[in-house]
């Protein structure tokens, strides 16, 4: 290591210079933003692409931060980090863009609440302190240099009031669809910063929200980072995959993983949810038909037009 | 003291009491006058102060406020440097000076003595973090300090 390096030493001040230095000069590079996220809270944020049709978590960390995308969806598996990566996003952006204005709409206020709190609990570490205004309350938090993160409860009232940069709709599967096309009006460009929405969520209700969300995505202008349960997986060491209960979703390529969720935790679940929750909540494959009275209903197949009756 | 000195001081006396929490009833009985005594009393009092008020001169409140900030800056500082641990107090203390400095320079801006506040504060000693192989370098040092569980201060 350098010299200078260990002669000053990891002290406060030295911590404080290096957030101030980026929040003056910002990052150089994803990578960068990456290795800061992992010194800072300890969050090691998936990296490599698992699946070949999805995208690993740091992707849509690193393109939100730097605004590669404006409107984004990710689809994602339960317990796959969305809350935690949106939280993350919220508070990069509130630290390093100095008026940058978010608001966080859960499915209830209860799930926007756990966006805010993981803010509050792991990201808002002391080397940041100085730049909350004030202290950080139950629903909002003011930023030195006019940002702000304000969380809103699920009423239509809520969501009409002032227009921030950025919206985080969290588990919109849960979402009255009136809140949610209410809640697109929000997000407005100011200061040099670009307005975008980003959305989290499982899709575990054959025709819900989530559902709308995704098939009119590419018309609506969203981006889709979709991770599965394979996507977060720990690394497989030493395992042999011909035993190994998880074989038919994986195939192996668990051998080049570097997520966080234990590999016996993932038979654990499969082992005890129906096939349909775990496609759908696990592999986000395609939404449970469970609920349904007609399970087998399919729009393609049970519905056709009057020239196809005679 | 003059009759007008000891009546003045009087009417800031009977001031104080009431704004201790005394009625004028009780203020009177202490002083064994009437209660139309205590009110015109107090009433004096309100004009002693607006004419203190009126004889403030502007520049003196402007030099002691920035005389106190400058006070607090230099002690946090000072208390920063002297903490023996790297904990949250010592941030707090870092957290302090920046924000007195802050306010100065923005009363200094507000009067006009400063034309232009910079954007942010940064303190110049202390690594080149310009340099991105020192930055790298030192997001490596925490990581590692991180997973072999070294306290980091702050983190």
């Amino acid at each position: 290591m350098d010299t200078p390096m260990l002669r000053t030493g990891l002290d406060a001040r030295e911590i404080m210079r290096l957030v101030e230095h980026y929040r003056a000069e910002g990052f150089a590079d994803s990578e960068e933003l990456l290795d800061f996220v992992e010194a800072f809270w300890g969050l090691r944020i998936p990296r490599v692409k698992v699946c070949p049709e999805h995208t690993p978590p740091a992707e849509y960390v690193t393109a939100a931060f730097f605004e590669e995308v404006q409107n984004s969806v990710c689809w994602a598996n339960r317990g796959g980090g969305k809350t935690l990566n949106g939280a993350l996003a919220t508070w990069l952006d509130a630290v390093f863009k100095p008026g940058c204005e978010t608001k966080i709409l859960g499915g209830s206020l209860e799930q926007s609440q756990k966006m805010y709190s993981h803010i509050k609990e792991r990201f808002a570490t002391p080397p940041f302190i100085p730049l909350v205004k004030g202290e950080m309350l139950k629903t909002h938090t003011k930023m030195v240099g006019d940002g702000s993160i304000q969380i809103l409860t699920a009423s239509s009232k809520s969501v009409r009031g002032p227009h921030p940069q950025k919206l985080k709709l969290d588990e919109v599967d849960e979402m009255d669809p009136e809140i949610y096309e209410a809640a697109l009006f929000i997000p407005q460009t100011a200061k040099n910063i670009k307005a975008g929405i980003q959305i989290y969520s499982t899709m575990h209700k054959a025709y819900g929200l989530m559902n709308r969300v995704i098939s009119e995505a590419a018309q609506s202008g969203y981006r889709i980072f979709k991770w599965c349960i394979l996507d977060v997986l720990e690394k497989c060491e030493g395992r042999d995959c011909y035993t190994c209960a998880l074989l038919d979703d994986c195939g192996g390529r668990a051998r080049n993983a570097d997520g966080f969720i234990k590999i016996e935790d993932a038979i654990t679940k499969k082992r005890m949810a129906s096939r349909e929750a775990w496609n759908s909540e696990a592999l986000c494959l395609m939404p449970s038909q469970e609920g349904l009275i007609y399970k087998e209903f399919d729009i393609s197949v049970h519905v056709v037009g009057n020239e196809e009756m005679g | 003291m003059t009759k007008r000195q000891e009546i003045e001081e009087r009417c800031l006396e009977v001031q104080a009491l009431k704004g201790s929490g005394m009625k004028v009833v009780e203020i009177a009985l202490v002083y064994g006058v009437s209660e139309r005594t205590i009110w015109n009393y107090l009433k004096r009092a309100q004009e002693l102060f607006r004419r203190t008020a009126r004889n403030l001169e502007q520049e003196e409140i402007l030099g002691e406020t920035l005389k106190t900030l400058e006070r607090i800056r230099t002690q946090a500082w000072r208390h920063f440097h002297l903490c023996p641990e790297e904990n949250a107090i010592k941030v707090g203390y870092l957290n302090a000076t920046l924000k007195a400095t802050e306010k100065f320079i923005q009363l200094c801006q507000g009067v006009g003595a400063l034309a232009k506040v910079p954007d942010r504060l940064t303190i110049e000693e202390g690594l080149p973090f310009a340099d991105p192989e020192i930055r790298r370098d030192y997001l490596t040092l925490l990581k590692k300090a991180r997973s072999r569980g070294v306290k980091i201060p702050g983190l």
